[in-house]
C-alpha cells in the first residue's frame, strides 16, 4: 500500500493519505474531552469533518455584495434587562464576548439565557409583549439604536436555533443559499460559496453528492450542521447558538464542537448550553446565569471558562458546574 | 435439506396478530348470520303473520348480534365478545351511512349514462326540438360555461384568498379580529343571495343601458362564485398556513430577512401542497354551485364563448332547466348533465386527495397489507417476510424526511420552544 502511494498515482495517494492519517490525528487529540474511546466508532459510521479542509482544495474565495462587513466583531451589553409583558426576566446583565472567541452561557433552565442570546440579534422584539432595556454593542455600535434596522443586525448576527429546522421546501443547496436570497445578497460565485459554508459547517463530504435532495432529508445532526452551514453562507460577524446540541447524538454533538473549534478566529460564537463538558470543551469565556425563584435571571460569575470551571469566585458556580444542582 | 436446516421447536411456531379475524371466527360470523336468518324466517312465516322485510331485516340484524355475541362469548369469553359485538355494530352503521351516497351516485349514473353520448361534449342545443330524443345535441355550451366562469372566479379568488389568510395568520394587525369574523359571516351567506347581490348591484341598475359586461354573463356569475368561495379558501389556507412551524420563520427572520420575504419565500413554499389542495376544494365547491347563477348567467341554450358578453350556460344551470322541462327527454338530458357535473367534482376531489396525499406512513400500510405466513419458519425477525425488501433502500432514503417535515407541519406553532421564550423564561406576572 505505502509502496503503491509513494511510486504515484496521485489520486489513490490523497485518498489513503486521508483514511491512514485520520487515526492517528485523532488518536494524537487530547483525551480530556471523554471521548477518545468513542473514536474508532465515530471513523467506522462517519468520518469526521475535521479533515474535509485539509484533504478538499480550497474552493475560491466568495465575495458577497450587500452583506455584513468582514471579519469576527465583538460584542458587549450594558445593563440589559428584559421583560415579558410586566414581568422581569433579566436583570442588569454586563458582558463583553471578545471577538472572533467562543463564549459559553450556562445556567439551570429558565434563567434568561435564551431570552439574553435573542437580544444580541433582535429576535427578542419579535414577541409581542417583549420589551427591554440597557445597550448591545456590536464593534462599538448600538444595534437598538434608532435608524438601524433590525434585518441588518440580524444579518451580522446570524443564529443557529436548538432543534434543527432547515426549509423543508428547498434543496440542501437552497437551504445553504436561502440567506442569500431572503437577505438580498448577492454572490460572485454561489457553488463555492455552498462548498464553503458546508466545509465549514463538516458537511461536506456527507452531502456532496446530493445537494439537490430536500433538506429535511438528512438526519438530525446532519440538519442541525446544514443550519449552521446556512447561518455562515451569508458571512456573519457573530454566529449565536441556542442549545445546538440538545437534540442530537454524541456523535453529531462532537461533530459540531469541531465546526465550533473551525470558527474559531473568523467568527464569534456566543453558545447557551445545558452541558457543562461541552461549554468546558468549546468555550474561551463562560458567563453563569442563574435566578432564584420569582426574581429575574442575572449573571452570578463570568470570565475565563478555566477559571470559572475550577476555581470559581462564587460557591452557587462551583456547585451548578460540579453538577450538584441545575 | 431445508427441514434439517431448522430446528423443529420453531416449526410449532405460529405466527399471530392479536387484533386479526381468524378463519375460525369468520366461520363463526357466517354460522351466526344463517342461524339469525333461520330463527327469524321461522318466527315470521310459521309462528306469526310476518310484517313485512324492513321488520325481517331488524329482527334478523339483532339476533345476529345476540347470537354472535353469546357464541363468542362461550368461544373465548366476554371481553372477546363486547369487542366483536362492538365492531359489527360500528360497521354496520358505516355502512348504513354509505347507503345513501351509494345509492345517490348510483342513481344519478344509471339515469344519466343513457343519453351519455360523445356528441354530448361536441354540440350544444341549438335547434333542438322539445320532443327530440335526449340523445340529440348536447351540453357543450354548458361544460364551457362551467370551466370558464370556475377560471375566472379562480383567478380573483386565490390571491384574495392567499392575502388574507397571510393578514390574518402573519401580521399582528388588531384589524384581524374584524376580518376573522366577516370571513366567517361570509361562510355562512346563502349562495343565492350572494347571485342576488350582484344581479342587484351590477346587473339591475343598467339594464337598459346595454352595457356588455354590465349585463347577464359568465363574468357577473364568477363575481357571485367568489363570494361563496373566498371565505372557505381563505380559512383552509389560513389552516394550512398555521401548521407551518414557527421554527422556520424564525430560522428566516434569523437570516436578515423581512417578514414579507419570508412569508414569500419560506411559509408559503413550505404550505404549497396544503395551498394547492385547499383551493381544489374551493373549485369542487364553486362549480356545483346553481343558485348564484340563476340571476347573473341566466342560462342560455348556445354556445357562448364570451363570459363577459350575453348569458351563458353551465352545468349546473343545464341540469337545473332541463329536469324542470316538461318533456321527458329533456329530463334525461339533465340526469346526464348531472352525471358530468358529478365526475367533475369527483375528479376534482380525487385531485385534491392526491396533491395532498400524506406520504408518510404509506409504506408501513402497505407492509400490513401482505399476508402472514402460517408458520414462523424464518429464525431472523419478521422484517424481510413483511417490508417488500426491493423498495427498502429507497423507502428508507426517502421517509426521514417525510416524516420529518409532516411532524413539524402537524406542530401547533407555540410548540417550539424557541418560538415562544414567555413559555420558558417567563411563567407569567
Amino acid at each position: 500500500m505505502t509502496d503503491r502511494a509513494e511510486t504515484g498515482n496521485p489520486t489513490e495517494d490523497a485518498g489513503d493519505g486521508v483514511d491512514g492519517g485520520r487515526p492517528i490525528a485523532l488518536a494524537a487529540a487530547p483525551d480530556e474531552d471523554g471521548l477518545a474511546d468513542v473514536d474508532p466508532v465515530t471513523q467506522v459510521v462517519d468520518p469526521t469533518g475535521v479533515i474535509d479542509v485539509d484533504e478538499l482544495p480550497r474552493p475560491p474565495d466568495v465575495r458577497l455584495m450587500g452583506g455584513p462587513p468582514p471579519g469576527a466583531a465583538a460584542v458587549e451589553t450594558q445593563d440589559v434587562c428584559a421583560w415579558f409583558g410586566e414581568h422581569l426576566v433579566l436583570e442588569g446583565v454586563d458582558l463583553t464576548m471578545p471577538a472572533g472567541e467562543v463564549t459559553a452561557l450556562i445556567g439551570p433552565s429558565g434563567c434568561g439565557k435564551s431570552t439574553f442570546l435573542r437580544i444580541l440579534n433582535r429576535m427578542h422584539e419579535l414577541v409581542a409583549s417583549a420589551s427591554l432595556a440597557g445597550q448591545v454593542l456590536l464593534d462599538g455600535e448600538d444595534i437598538y439604536r434608532p435608524g438601524i434596522r433590525a434585518q441588518q443586525v440580524r444579518l451580522r448576527v446570524g443564529m443557529v436555533f436548538q432543534k434543527p429546522n432547515p426549509f423543508p421546501a428547498m434543496s440542501v443547496r437552497d437551504n445553504v443559499l436561502s440567506g442569500l436570497k431572503l437577505a438580498r445578497v448577492r454572490c460572485s460565485n454561489k457553488d463555492a460559496l455552498v462548498e464553503q459554508s458546508l466545509i465549514r459547517a463538516g458537511l461536506w463530504r456527507e452531502v456532496r453528492d446530493r445537494l439537490g435532495s430536500p433538506g429535511g432529508a438528512l438526519s438530525g445532526g446532519q440538519q442541525q450542521r446544514l443550519c449552521i452551514a446556512r447561518a455562515l453562507a451569508v458571512q456573519p460577524n457573530v454566529l449565536l447558538m441556542d442549545e445546538p446540541c440538545s437534540a442530537l447524538d454524541p456523535t453529531s454533538t462532537r461533530r459540531i464542537e469541531d465546526t465550533i473549534a473551525e470558527l474559531r478566529g473568523q467568527v464569534t460564537v456566543v453558545i447557551v448550553t445545558h452541558n457543562m463538558q461541552q461549554a468546558y470543551r468549546v468555550s474561551e469565556h463562560c458567563a453563569f446565569f442563574l435566578a432564584a425563584e420569582n426574581e429575574p435571571g442575572q449573571i452570578v460569575e463570568r470570565g475565563a471558562t478555566q477559571k470559572l470551571f475550577s476555581e470559581p469566585d462564587d460557591s452557587r458556580t462551583l456547585a451548578y458546574v460540579e453538577g450538584r444542582f441545575g | 435439506m431445508t427441514a434439517v436446516s431448522v430446528p423443529a421447536v420453531r416449526q410449532s411456531r405460529v405466527r399471530r396478530r392479536p387484533s386479526e379475524a381468524t378463519p375460525a371466527d369468520y366461520g363463526t360470523m357466517l354460522g351466526c348470520a344463517l342461524s339469525a336468518l333461520a330463527l327469524t324466517w321461522l318466527v315470521f312465516t310459521r309462528l306469526t303473520e310476518g310484517s313485512g322485510w324492513f321488520g325481517f331485516m331488524v329482527v334478523a340484524y339483532f339476533s345476529f348480534l345476540l347470537l354472535y355475541g353469546l357464541v363468542t362469548a362461550d368461544r373465548l369469553g366476554t371481553l372477546v365478545a363486547a369487542d366483536r359485538v362492538v365492531t359489527v355494530a360500528v360497521t354496520t352503521g358505516a355502512v348504513v351511512l354509505l347507503t345513501p351516497l351509494v345509492w345517490l351516485v348510483g342513481y344519478v349514473v344509471v339515469k344519466g349514462v343513457a343519453a351519455l353520448r360523445p356528441g354530448f361534449f361536441l354540440e350544444d342545443q341549438g335547434g333542438v326540438q322539445a320532443t327530440a330524443a335526449a340523445t340529440e345535441g348536447g351540453g357543450l355550451h354548458a361544460i364551457v360555461g362551467s370551466l370558464e366562469q370556475v377560471a375566472l372566479t379562480l383567478i380573483m379568488t386565490v390571491p384574495l384568498a392567499v392575502a388574507t389568510a397571510v393578514f390574518l395568520n402573519e401580521t399582528r394587525s388588531w384589524f384581524r379580529r374584524p376580518v376573522r369574523i366577516f370571513v366567517d359571516a361570509m361562510s355562512g351567506l346563502p349562495s343565492i343571495v350572494a347571485g342576488l347581490f350582484i344581479y342587484a348591484v351590477f346587473i339591475l341598475p343598467y339594464a337598459q343601458q346595454d352595457i356588455g359586461i354590465l349585463d347577464f354573463n359568465g363574468f357577473m356569475a364568477a363575481l357571485a362564485l367568489t363570494m361563496i368561495m373566498l371565505p372557505t379558501v381563505t380559512r383552509t389556507v389560513e389552516v394550512v398556513l398555521r401548521l407551518v412551524p414557527g421554527g422556520l420563520r424564525e430560522a428566516s427572520l434569523a437570516l436578515g430577512s423581512s417578514r414579507a420575504r419570508s412569508v414569500w419565500s419560506v411559509v408559503l413554499p413550505t404550505a404549497r401542497t396544503g395551498v394547492t389542495t385547499a383551493v381544489v376544494l374551493g373549485i369542487a365547491r364553486a362549480v356545483g354551485e346553481t343558485a348564484p347563477l340563476l340571476f347573473t348567467a341566466f342560462g342560455y341554450d348556445l354556445l357562448n364563448t364570451n363570459p363577459f358578453r350575453t348569458q351563458q350556460e353551465s352545468l349546473p344551470l343545464f341540469v337545473y332547466r332541463n329536469i324542470q322541462a316538461a318533456s321527458e327527454p329533456a329530463r334525461a338530458r339533465g340526469f346526464t348533465g348531472a352525471l358530468v357535473l358529478l365526475t367533475l367534482v369527483l375528479t376534482l376531489f380525487g385531485a385534491a386527495r392526491f396533491i395532498g396525499r400524506d406520504r408518510t406512513g404509506r409504506q408501513a400500510r402497505r407492509s400490513r397489507r401482505l399476508p402472514l405466513p402460517e408458520t414462523g419458519a424464518a429464525p431472523s425477525p419478521p422484517s424481510p417476510a413483511v417490508a417488500p425488501p426491493p423498495r427498502l433502500p429507497t423507502a428508507v432514503a426517502v421517509r426521514p424526511g417525510a416524516d420529518r417535515s409532516s411532524a413539524g407541519d402537524r406542530e401547533p406553532p407555540g410548540a417550539a420552544t424557541t418560538a415562544d421564550p414567555t413559555s420558558e423564561e417567563a411563567p407569567g406576572p
